[in-house]
């Protein structure tokens, strides 16, 4: 090695005879003892491979030192540009060398708009009327709101627990004022209960003439006292027990109660009962699944043509308290299944209580239409 | 004894570093590209020699320029520029080691299995035919072309702050005061950890299987910008 181009000169040491320490022998590796000083070194640190193996630590530093010089690709110089100007509009760079990145860009292509008074205000402007119009419209819908109050279904299921508790049935505040409701309704659901009444060859249930159902509105007054029963004929019971309107307007749920079945059967005569006068009435029930005579105290009084002799079957439907429902109802079931439907009325109500279920503790989890009182009428199935 | 590359800078480069940092700090854009001009060569060899891998070192090589360009203000002179950058280089390179956990994982299994995949490949993506990608030089003995290849092998085994130092010292030529300054340690440090380093390059070259290392074909150009 040229003495002279050696960045690391030695040092003046004291004496090679020393102890062997890291600096001698890295003195030694790199060639700065002179072979003397290197063979007293080794004599003095009594390993006899010690010289062999500086010398192949001599070869690893020479392979070390001849490794030829890398060059920088020129993409390097091309990305570090690129990356200074980033940073430089980001901002990580120093104040002075932002002015670097930015001096051969126009000033409006990165100059940052600043507040400009009423220009600036427009669209804080246009939020605050956003805000203000629905408000407002919050406010309407809220005072729309409670003009016309709905209750939710439980309220029904409380209606009609009232009136099965007493005799004559008074109607609750709940009914009152699903009553005036229907009464609003009265006009249009009437209409649609004349068209309904011009198509059908039959009348309904027939006298006496002072209950005589003549439209949908008197049906869902009697539905709201418990006393409408509704009749079907030619529905094949099993694809009835769940079926529901896309509107949630009216559904079916299931099988009536035994006691409902048992006195719907004491109310519609049977062809059985006209033939044996004096007997029980009979029906067959989904819910008892078999006939149960009952005790002639019960039996309330129907107004209509016998039932043919294949007992039938009662199930419950719940509609919104609305003629509208009513009429919906009686459509869905002649489209449907081209079926007869007839309203009967019962001389005394039946209790149609039942216990809540999910669907009327979560009746604000469904649709609007959901939102409403709901009837609970007794359906009559009967096969041909 | 052929002599190392040193790029330690005469008084005229210094004043020419100087000159250009002042005008960095005025703001003149053009003193960027003069700045890396000087530098890049060195930088790259830095991090290249640390990395084992040219795109990679490229990568590393920018992220020091802004680095520097960022700092440029925290550059007092009381230290050379070259240490100061080459300090600033060492870090970057030391930090994406430790992130990477590449220390000590490069091992001669990792290695072999690189290299047979390799084979046919355009050579481009790996930094392990950094040095077996070079034919051997003019007068270059196989056998001393065979020996630099086992050092280099043992070099990207080394941790990666006693290759560091021999980089600093053998590749780059710094002295021990430079690599002190640039460490931050007592020059007694240096040396003490110079000589660990070496015996430690030893140790990894005998340990090195004679039979795996086998150069590699010849690799495409790095690029096409690649400077010849």
């Amino acid at each position: 090695m040229n003495p002279g181009n050696d960045p690391n000169p030695r040092q003046p040491t004291p004496s090679t005879a020393g102890p062997v320490n890291e600096e001698l022998l890295l003195d030694w590796i790199e060639g700065r003892l002179s072979p003397k000083e290197a063979e007293s070194l080794a004599k003095a640190s009594g390993r006899p491979g010690l010289a062999a193996r500086v010398a192949q630590m001599q070869a690893d530093r020479v392979s070390l030192r001849k490794l030829p010089r890398e060059r920088a690709p020129a993409v390097l110089m091309e990305r570090t540009l690129a990356a200074l100007e980033r940073e430089a509009l980001v901002g990580t760079l120093p104040a002075a060398t932002e002015q670097a990145a930015t001096a051969g860009i126009p000033v409006e292509s990165y100059k940052i708009e600043t507040y400009r008074g009423n220009r600036s205000m427009a669209p804080m402007r246009f939020a605050l009327a956003a805000a203000l119009v629905l408000l407002a419209g919050g406010a309407v819908y809220m005072g729309v709101s409670l003009v016309k109050p709905r209750k939710s279904p439980f309220a029904s299921v409380g209606a009609i627990a009232r009136n099965s508790d007493s005799a004559t049935p008074t109607p609750g505040p709940e009914i009152q004022i699903a009553a005036k409701s229907a009464a609003s309704d009265e006009a249009p659901a009437a209409a649609t209960a004349q068209i309904a009444a011009a198509a059908e060859p039959e009348p309904m249930f027939g006298p006496p003439a002072s209950q005589e159902i003549t439209s949908a509105a008197h049906a869902a007054g009697l539905a709201r006292e418990g006393r409408l029963v509704v009749r079907v004929v030619g529905v094949p019971a099993d694809k009835i027990a769940r079926l529901s309107a896309k509107d949630q307007s009216w559904r079916f749920r299931g099988s009536a109660p035994r006691d409902i079945a048992a006195t719907l059967a004491a109310a519609i005569p049977s062809h059985d009962s006209d033939n044996a006068a004096g007997d029980a009435p009979r029906i067959a029930s989904r819910a008892s699944n078999e006939s149960q005579p009952l005790p002639a105290s019960q039996a309330a009084s129907f107004v209509g043509p016998p039932l043919p002799q294949t007992p039938p079957a009662a199930y419950v439907a719940e509609i919104a308290d609305s003629a509208e429902a009513i009429s919906a109802l009686r459509q869905a079931l002649e489209s449907r299944f081209k079926a007869g439907v007839e309203f009967g009325e019962l001389t005394d109500p039946v209790n149609m209580t039942r216990e809540p279920d999910a669907s009327d503790v979560l009746w604000w989890t469904q649709g609007p239409s959901a939102w409403t009182s709901r009837l609970s009428i007794p359906v009559v199935i009967e096969q041909r | 004894m052929p002599d190392a590359p040193t790029y330690s800078p005469q008084p005229d480069e210094d004043a020419q570093d100087v000159s250009i940092i002042e005008s960095i700090r005025r703001g003149e854009s053009s003193a960027w590209s003069a700045f890396i001009a000087r530098h890049q060569d060195r930088i790259f060899s830095i991090c290249v020699r640390m990395m084992h891998d040219r795109e990679t070192a490229t990568d590393l090589a920018q992220d020091v320029f802004v680095k520097l360009i960022q700092g440029i203000n925290t550059f007092d002179g009381r230290a050379k520029l070259t240490t100061w950058i080459t300090r600033v280089a060492m870090n970057v390179c030391l930090s994406k080691l430790r992130s990477e956990k590449l220390r000590r994982h490069a091992s001669l299994e990792a290695l072999s299995e690189r290299r047979s995949g390799d084979d046919g490949g355009d050579g481009s993506g790996g930094g392990i035919e950094l040095e077996q990608e070079r034919e051997p030089e003019q007068g270059l003995s196989v056998e001393a072309h065979e020996d630099r290849e086992r050092v280099l092998a043992a070099l990207r085994d080394l941790d990666p702050e006693q290759r560091a130092i021999l980089i600093l010292c053998d590749c780059q030529g710094h002295s021990y005061e430079q690599i002190a300054e640039v460490f931050g340690v007592a020059v007694g440090t240096v040396k003490s950890r110079l000589f660990r380093a070496r015996a430690a390059l030893r140790d990894l070259v005998e340990k090195l299987p004679v039979a795996k290392i086998q150069p590699l074909p010849p690799r495409k150009a790095y690029g096409a910008g690649d400077r010849k």
